[in-house]
């Protein structure tokens, strides 16, 4: 039922728009890459589609229902987002990271239940990082970091998962494997995913469909991997010139 | 909670209670556990002895406890707010801000000759502490830089004690000498009628706080995280900037100032625990406020009796090395 699509979003911050006229719509058990070069606006259009900011026009709706009225923890257990955001834990445990992704199913002080231990330890063995589950988090590699964040993600058995440069500072192995978890996931869980990225090489082997965003800010094409990433597409799309527009001061 | 915790928390009420009774038993006159224990039981407030127990020690214990905790719980949920360990209320001129308008009330009531009551220096301490941290706010939204929020922070601090002291020379009194004492944060002067009025208030505090743990550890994935995850952010930042407030504010009416409580406890606790879990910290920040503030106003009270220290003097000598080796640990790790 719970399906996200965009009806002709423009996106931006404080009124400001920043991409317009964006629409679109995530399938059941596959990955949407939203690719193009950094600063075109992926980040802004993942932060709209998981509710952090809300469109400048237009309507972002889940299902039939509008996301920015949807009650906060309904969305919250629909949907789950994995951002860029680095975190500085002290004394935590994997363990104690990837709990909190159950939030939206616990009592007021956060008690796991049977159940809840259960989705996490499958969630964490599908993963591959059960083994952790002891370790400092501070201490694991980025790779490892990265498959714990994933594995928070999804022990709220989400029906759309929303990731964004998942594996941008990864080695090349780390990402195909991380890529290959994610794409068993989407189709043995029948989750969809949008996954911002702006390596071509990868949006070809891992993603259904892409959606580009080229340099000046336009969703210049949407369709299949083989359809349109032609070498010379590629090329005009990386060839535009970025806007001055600072995603992570906002506003400058 | 596991079992280190639980062992930690009753080894911490052991040393709490230790603590208590050193502090009733010491001063110019000592007296002897046993003679406490008659007093408590006979509730003698009439010989000379019973009188220190009950009107001057005990209410200065009780309050060292309370306040202590809550300058500790205040500067926890600050830290969880500004998402980083270098905060406070003292450091972030939240307790000067208190400080100066609670002065302002005492000369006016010391002018007009009208009664200055505990609760109302409860609401203005409450003002000035939500005017210094709407400031320390609007700062943090224009620059996202922790070391630039803490520098104003202490420009703020002292802007607010110039004033203070200069409308404390103004007043022309003999009740300066108190409200002198008092500007640089003391447990002296501590009595029942106040306790009436800062007990329900740290106590529902405290409770508020236990109460947002959950939303406190997902917060402490940063504010993005907890927004997809359905926490309304905004309300719950609200939340708890009123509650640190309200305890900064608490503590500042009824002690002034007390620097590095608040900084450093918290700290403290999430070394000796070992743990970021909000469960587990806020009553081990509150805990280890307990102690800091007792083991502070004994050595305030003690080191050179019959004049007493200002309670800052001292948690000041301590707290500052720990916050500093604080810096040093969180340098290395951004740099390693």
């Amino acid at each position: 039922m719970a399906e996200l699509c965009f009806e002709n979003v423009t996106v931006g911050y404080a009124g400001k728009a920043l991409v317009s006229n964006i629409s679109f719509s995530l399938k059941k058990g596959e990955i949407t890459a939203l690719a193009g070069p950094n600063g075109a606006g992926k980040s802004t259009i993942l932060k709209t589609a998981s509710g952090l900011l809300k469109p400048v026009k237009g309507r972002v709706c889940i299902g039939d229902r509008d996301l920015n009225t949807l009650p906060l923890d309904e969305l919250a257990k629909t949907m789950s987002v994995m951002l860029t955001e680095r975190i500085n834990t002290e004394y935590m445990t994997v363990y104690d990271v990837v709990r909190v992704g159950r939030y939206q199913y616990t009592d007021m002080f956060g008690t796991l239940k049977q159940d809840d231990r259960r989705i996490i330890e499958e969630s964490m063995k599908r993963i591959g990082v059960w083994d952790l589950k002891d370790a400092d988090f501070s201490k694991l590699s980025d790779g490892q970091k990265q498959r714990v964040l994933l594995a928070r993600a999804i022990v709220s058995e989400p029906e759309i998962l929303i990731l964004d440069e998942p594996t941008s500072f990864l080695d090349m192995g780390y990402k195909v494997d991380f890529f290959d978890i994610l794409k068993d996931l989407a189709k043995s869980r029948d989750v969809a995913m949008l996954i911002s990225m702006h390596e071509m090489e990868l949006v070809k082997k891992v993603a259904d469909r892409v959606i580009c965003i080229s340099g000046d800010r336009r969703i210049d094409k949407i369709g299949k991997p083989e359809d349109i990433l032609s070498a010379d597409y590629l090329e005009s799309l990386f060839s535009m010139k970025c806007g001055k527009y600072e995603e992570y001061y906002g506003k400058d | 909670m596991k079992r280190r915790e639980g062992t930690l928390f009753i080894l911490l009420l052991i040393v709490i209670f230790a603590l208590i009774v050193v502090n009733i038993c010491t001063g110019s006159v000592g007296v002897s556990p046993a003679e406490i224990l008659n007093i408590l039981k006979s509730g003698d407030n009439e010989s000379t002895m019973g009188r220190i127990i009950m009107q001057i020690r005990l209410p200065r214990v009780v309050e060292a406890v309370f306040l202590g905790g809550a300058l500790a719980l205040s500067g926890y949920l600050l830290q969880a707010f500004f998402a980083n360990p270098i905060a406070g209320p003292y450091i972030l001129g939240i307790s000067s801000g208190a400080k100066l308008l609670v002065a302002i009330l005492m000369v006016f009531s010391l002018k007009l000759g009208f009664v200055m009551k505990s609760w109302m220096m409860i609401v203005v301490a409450f003002i000035g502490s939500i005017i210094a941290t709407g400031f320390v706010l609007v700062v943090s939204y224009k620059v996202r830089s922790m070391s630039i929020l803490v520098v104003c922070g202490v420009m703020v601090g002292y802007i607010c004690s110039a004033v203070t002291e200069l409308i404390v020379s103004f007043a022309d009194d003999y009740n300066i000498v108190n409200l002198h004492n008092w500007s640089l944060g003391t447990f002296s002067g501590a009595n029942w009628n106040n306790a009436c009025y800062y007990i329900p208030v740290i106590v529902v505090c405290f409770l508020a706080a236990e109460a947002m743990s959950k939303p406190i550890e997902a917060y402490l994935f940063g504010e993005n995280y907890a927004g997809t995850i359905g926490i309304d952010v905004k309300k719950f930042r609200f939340a708890l900037i009123i509650v640190s407030s309200v305890l900064s504010a608490t503590v500042t009416a009824f002690a002034g100032p007390i620097s590095f409580v608040g900084i450093a406890m918290p700290h403290i606790a999430r070394v000796i625990f070992k743990s970021e879990r909000p469960g587990i910290i806020i009553p081990g920040s509150f805990m280890f406020g307990i102690i800091f503030s007792l083991l502070s106003d004994m050595i305030a009270r003690s080191l050179f009796a019959p004049t007493e220290l200002s309670i800052s003097t001292v948690t000041a000598v301590f707290g500052a090395p720990i916050v500093i080796s604080m810096m040093i640990r969180k340098g290395r790790r951004v740099n390693g």
